[in-house]
């Protein structure tokens, strides 16, 4: 969602990630401590280390859904605004966030309301048919197959109104996909880091993606 | 986009979860008919015994039934990732659990409203009886499922949750299940209720204010 200023709607919200001398704990615990790093537009930043290093900690502290225990994750637009981590990024984790009950379509457009996003049905399709999915949209997400759940829950990353228009936080996108989606994700994670978003990844897979700009961080 | 479009969409969800899963209504009104027809056989069938203890046992018959389905406000949404959304949302996470509850309370109330009266003539209530048993009923399960809703808040996905819950609340049901029945005696001693009434709903007014707020900062610690 873009703040309004005067009459320019920006969508793009943000140019810029700054985490300075950010640390985590869990359970009473330091799970990382002084991670600095700044992140500028259209950069696909690794997020990189061995299990319990913190990556996911990570990114749900930069998701806005958990807290740091010290130093602090800024989202900066062009105009130097800070935003809220709920207004700028896209959190994708391990679970699907999609209610067995409701069909695919109910599903997203949940997510879409949510996420901020005016999204109509017609945004729901395109984002599934960007996906070659489109034919399981009035399905129950119950009923689909484990590889057909991925892909439906990948939908909600493209249902924005722009490319580009928020960061995506990637919980590692690429288990469990066969190797076709795995390219297909690949894609279109390049594609929106050309039209100007951060992408923030956390992976054990190398699959190669296309970036200009890739930067890594080891916890 | 405003905050009534993302609580419309929270509310429009559990509305349809409602209506897909028959069995989050259904198996509350069930367990609901048999508390209150195991009681006649306990206390044995003299009407006029059964009437009295009827509007107690429709009451708290009520009430725990409610609370069957007080696991079932964030748990699922825990387990299949749902939650966060809402967690991430840019708005009021205590407007967002305000507009699940009031759809909870319509469905689930809306049930428990209908059954109360029918049971009450289980026990051979009178009808102004039955119908007050319903509106008592009507404000008591928004009440329970608000103040329920900061215990699910807080045992979110917790091991053993659903009787920690019930734990949790049914002592902070009390002032509800005291003026509730009150309500309903009177009207059975034929005198007026208004007082009962009036303190219920203020009852409910104080948990509309207060436990939505409350349980947004429980869901918050419960899944930092």
């Amino acid at each position: 969602m873009g703040r309004i200023q005067g009459a320019r709607r920006i969508v793009s919200l943000c140019a810029n990630l700054r985490l300075e001398a950010l640390a985590a704990e869990r359970g009473g615990k330091a799970v990382f401590a002084d991670v600095n790093v700044d992140v500028a537009a259209g950069t696909l930043l690794r997020v990189i280390g061995p299990n319990g290093a913190g990556k996911t900690t990570l990114l749900r502290i930069l998701a806005g859904l958990g807290a740091a225990s010290a130093g602090s994750a800024r989202w900066c637009g062009a105009d130097a605004v800070e935003y809220r981590a709920s207004e700028a990024a896209i959190f994708a984790g391990h679970a699907s966030a999609m209610n067995d009950a409701l069909t695919v379509a109910e599903n997203l457009s949940y997510a879409a309301a949510l996420a901020g996003f005016d999204s109509s049905s017609s945004d729901v399709r395109r984002a599934m048919s960007q996906l070659g999915v489109e034919k399981l949209i009035n399905r129950r997400f119950g009923s689909l197959s484990q590889g057909q759940r991925k892909r439906a829950s990948l939908a909600r990353l493209l249902l924005r109104t722009q490319p580009g228009e928020r960061a995506w936080l990637l919980d590692e996108p690429f288990v469990a996909l066969d190797t076709d989606t795995q390219a297909q994700l690949a894609s279109l994670i390049s594609q929106e880091l050309a039209a100007g978003a951060i992408v923030v990844l956390t992976s054990h897979q190398s699959v190669t993606i296309n970036a200009l700009k890739i930067q890594e961080l080891t916890l | 986009m405003s905050l009534r479009t993302v609580a419309g969409a929270v509310f429009r969800r559990e509305m349809q979860l409602f209506a897909r899963r028959k069995s989050d209504w259904a198996n509350p009104i069930v367990f609901f008919l048999i508390v209150c027809s195991l009681f006649p056989f306990a206390v044995g069938s003299e009407s006029e015994k059964l009437k009295l203890i009827g509007i107690g046992v429709i009451f708290v018959g009520a009430l725990l039934s409610a609370m069957l389905s007080l696991p079932r406000l964030f748990d699922d949404d825990a387990r299949d990732g749902s939650l966060e959304l809402m967690l991430a949302s840019s708005e009021p996470l205590a407007v967002l659990i305000l507009a699940r509850i009031t759809a909870l309370s319509l469905g689930l109330g809306a049930a428990l409203t209908i059954a109360a009266p029918v049971f009450a003539l289980f026990y051979a209530l009178p009808f102004a009886v039955a119908g007050m048993l319903a509106l008592s009923v009507a404000m008591a399960v928004p009440t329970l499922l608000l103040i329920g809703a900061i215990a699910a808040a807080l045992l979110v996905s917790a091991r053993g949750g659903a009787i920690l819950t019930a734990v949790l609340v049914l002592p902070l049901t009390i002032p509800t299940l005291i003026f509730g029945a009150g309500a309903a005696l009177k009207v059975f001693y034929g005198e007026p209720p208004a007082a009962e009434l009036a303190l219920q709903g203020a009852f409910l007014l104080l948990a509309l204010a207060l436990c939505p707020l409350a349980a947004a900062a429980a869901l918050k610690i419960s899944t930092d």
